[in-house]
């Protein structure tokens, strides 16, 4: 953390947060800043604009101590699935918390999480319903896994047997080249994409199956 | 040069250098160098950020030139799509909007070879005499040179003719990248870098204000980036007469570089941090949420810039590019917008002078705000189910 920003988490009274993750968190999502993150209707009395900053930046700070650079990438035919699919959660990982909402309320809600959770606990974003941008920018808020399906630009499903011819390549199934532009995004934010199979449409010599040890994992191997 | 030390040089007020910029466009940590920008942007403008009431006009889309990262024109006359307003249609335009009408005119056009010069002249008296205090910022500094050379005249004398003819300023467009290399690759035939400098240079010399844009994300490099940066710096040391400097997304939908991908948010974000960091003498740093999308552009309220643009409506170029982006925002969303972001709007004229200063919203009535663009677009969804699966 540089000076800049440490001074800055000092002057918005967040560094003290740092010390109550370690003994007390359940009293750290009483707070009263964070805890309208963390509950649905949050932008009621978010307070997500003068803080952001601040909160993202503590957010960044504790995913990078506790869960490094990896980010978990599910790729599901239905977003609004509310369970992780069977096999597919990373070892060592409880919980996936995913956020949805829009704009800077859920780069808030995504930081709130981050610094409420657990170390085990992955915070992913819905990028079928942020969009690749913002799923992008919520990676510098304390996200650590992608969360959703495959879509058009219209945002309609995409038929398992969709494909574009490329130049060189021949015909690519339009799943892979989704996968490839995610991958590309998170590339952009310095992150290692890890891929989750969740069923025979996604699964290809390249993906993790579920027997696999994910520590083993082979990262970035979709581009 | 580490990050901590440019963090030093900005504290201290110090020019940052070629190898400082390069650093930052490299710095891991996106939210550390938004912080630095924000800094600078806070010193400077504190949370003032402006916008203003604009709407713009596209004449023609035929273009004599051929940019690789176009949508947007027709190389001629008759091919589909090819569009020429009658002088007549462009100031329906304005005419249509005179019960709320916009303060600038920002008119962006295609390098078309078959209109008279007279053809600008007559558009532009035409708009003044409907609405003598209009502001019309017109014709990038392509288009001029483009005028120069097809009728036969001196810069000077076409920017003296288009300024008797009501012409205010010059927007920023067509500086793309100025990298000879990348620019004889892009956009081969119309003006160079220098150029287009030189037209800006010409432009100030006669009291014209004016803006710079930066073309990004296609095939330039982050060398390229910061030399472009380093020229406008280097001009606006001389001039003084730059308002705003503008990073536009490529956009690769419909045009020759479609291979390529569009850059990222994090991408848009960091030219922005760093464009606020090295543009020195650049007072205002503008967020276009046309290339940027409304999102990010709200977000980048916080990574160095202070100005959306405006309400904009009628955006063709981005959108014939895949822009995702709405054609116009209301007055009521930019304002909603800045105050979301926890800044204070602030509608400006073209020149910056204040029009008219909001209140900085306080948080229930920003969620008020929020809720009413949750009618308007479609983005929501159930919050923060907590969901745990079976370990295998």
């Amino acid at each position: 953390m540089i000076p800049l920003v440490r001074i800055q988490l000092e002057r918005a009274n967040m560094l003290g947060w740092l010390k109550l993750r370690e003994g007390a968190r359940q009293n750290l999502r009483q707070d009263p800043r964070l805890a309208p993150l963390l509950h649905e209707g949050a932008e009621a009395n978010a307070p997500v604009s003068a803080e952001l900053m601040e909160l993202g930046a503590l957010a960044d700070h504790i995913r990078q101590a506790e869960a490094g650079d990896d980010v978990y990438v599910w790729l599901l035919s239905d977003a609004a699935v509310t369970e992780v699919p069977v096999g597919t959660r990373p070892k060592g990982k409880k919980a996936v918390i995913v956020c949805r909402g829009e704009g800077l309320s859920l780069l808030g809600r995504i930081a709130a999480h981050r610094i409420t959770a657990d170390p085990d606990t992955l915070i992913a974003v819905d990028f079928s319903k942020a969009g690749l941008e913002l799923a992008q920018v919520s990676l510098g808020f304390g996200a650590n896994a992608f969360w959703g399906a495959l879509s058009n630009k219209r945002g309609l499903p995409i038929a398992e047997d969709a494909s574009k011819k490329l130049k060189g390549e021949g015909m690519v199934p339009l799943r892979e080249l989704q996968r490839r532009e995610i991958a590309r995004v998170l590339r952009g934010a310095r992150r290692n994409p890890i891929f989750v199979s969740t069923g025979e449409p996604e699964r290809d010599a390249k993906s993790i199956t579920a027997a696999e040890n994910y520590e083993h994992a082979e990262t970035g191997t979709a581009e | 040069m580490s990050f901590t030390s440019i963090q030093d040089k900005v504290a201290r007020g110090e020019r940052l250098t070629r190898e400082d910029a390069l650093t930052l466009f490299h710095h891991p940590k996106l939210l550390e160098l938004g912080a630095l920008a924000n800094t600078v942007r806070e010193q400077r403008h504190g949370d003032r950020t402006f916008f203003n009431k604009n709407m713009r006009i596209e004449v023609t889309n035929v273009c004599m030139a051929s940019c690789l990262f176009c949508s947007f024109a027709k190389l001629e006359e008759h091919m589909p799509g090819a569009q020429t307003m009658t002088v007549e249609q462009a100031w329906h335009e304005l005419e249509q909007r005179l019960d709320d009408p916009p303060t600038e005119i920002h008119i962006v056009n295609g390098l078309h070879p078959g209109l008279p010069f007279s053809y600008y002249e007559t558009l532009l008296r035409g708009f003044k005499k409907m609405k003598p205090d209009i502001h019309l910022k017109c014709f990038t500094a392509v288009e001029i040179h483009f005028f120069a050379a097809h009728y036969g005249l001196t810069v000077a004398e076409v920017l003296k003719r288009l300024v008797d003819a009501g012409l205010d300023s010059l927007p920023g467009g067509g500086a793309e990248i100025f990298a000879p290399e990348v620019r004889s690759r892009i956009s081969h035939d119309k003006a160079t870098g220098a150029e287009w400098l030189a037209v800006h240079r010409i432009a100030h010399g006669m009291g014209l204000r004016s803006n710079a844009t930066m073309l990004y994300g296609h095939i330039e490099t982050f060398d390229n980036r910061v030399d472009h940066m380093l020229a406008l710096r280097d001009l606006q040391d001389e001039t003084k007469g730059f308002q705003a400097f503008i990073p536009l997304a490529f956009h690769p939908d419909g045009n020759g570089m479609k291979n390529l991908p569009a850059p990222t948010a994090v991408d848009d974000l960091r030219t922005v941090a760093v464009s606020r960091l090295v543009l020195d003498n650049f007072e205002h740093i503008k967020s276009y949420w046309v290339s940027s999308t409304p999102d990010v552009a709200q977000i980048a309220l916080s990574f160095g810039a202070d100005d959306l643009d405006g309400t904009i409506i009628h955006e063709t170029i981005y959108s014939a590019a895949g822009s995702t982006s709405p054609s116009g925002l209301s007055e009521a969303d930019l304002v909603r917008m800045i105050r979301e972001a926890g800044r204070t709007p602030i509608e400006r004229d073209t020149l910056y002078r204040v029009r008219k200063e909001y209140s900085r919203a306080s948080a229930p009535e920003a969620a008020v705000k929020v809720k009413e663009r949750k009618n308007l677009t479609v983005i929501t969804g159930p919050l923060d189910p907590r969901i745990t699966g079976d370990a295998p």
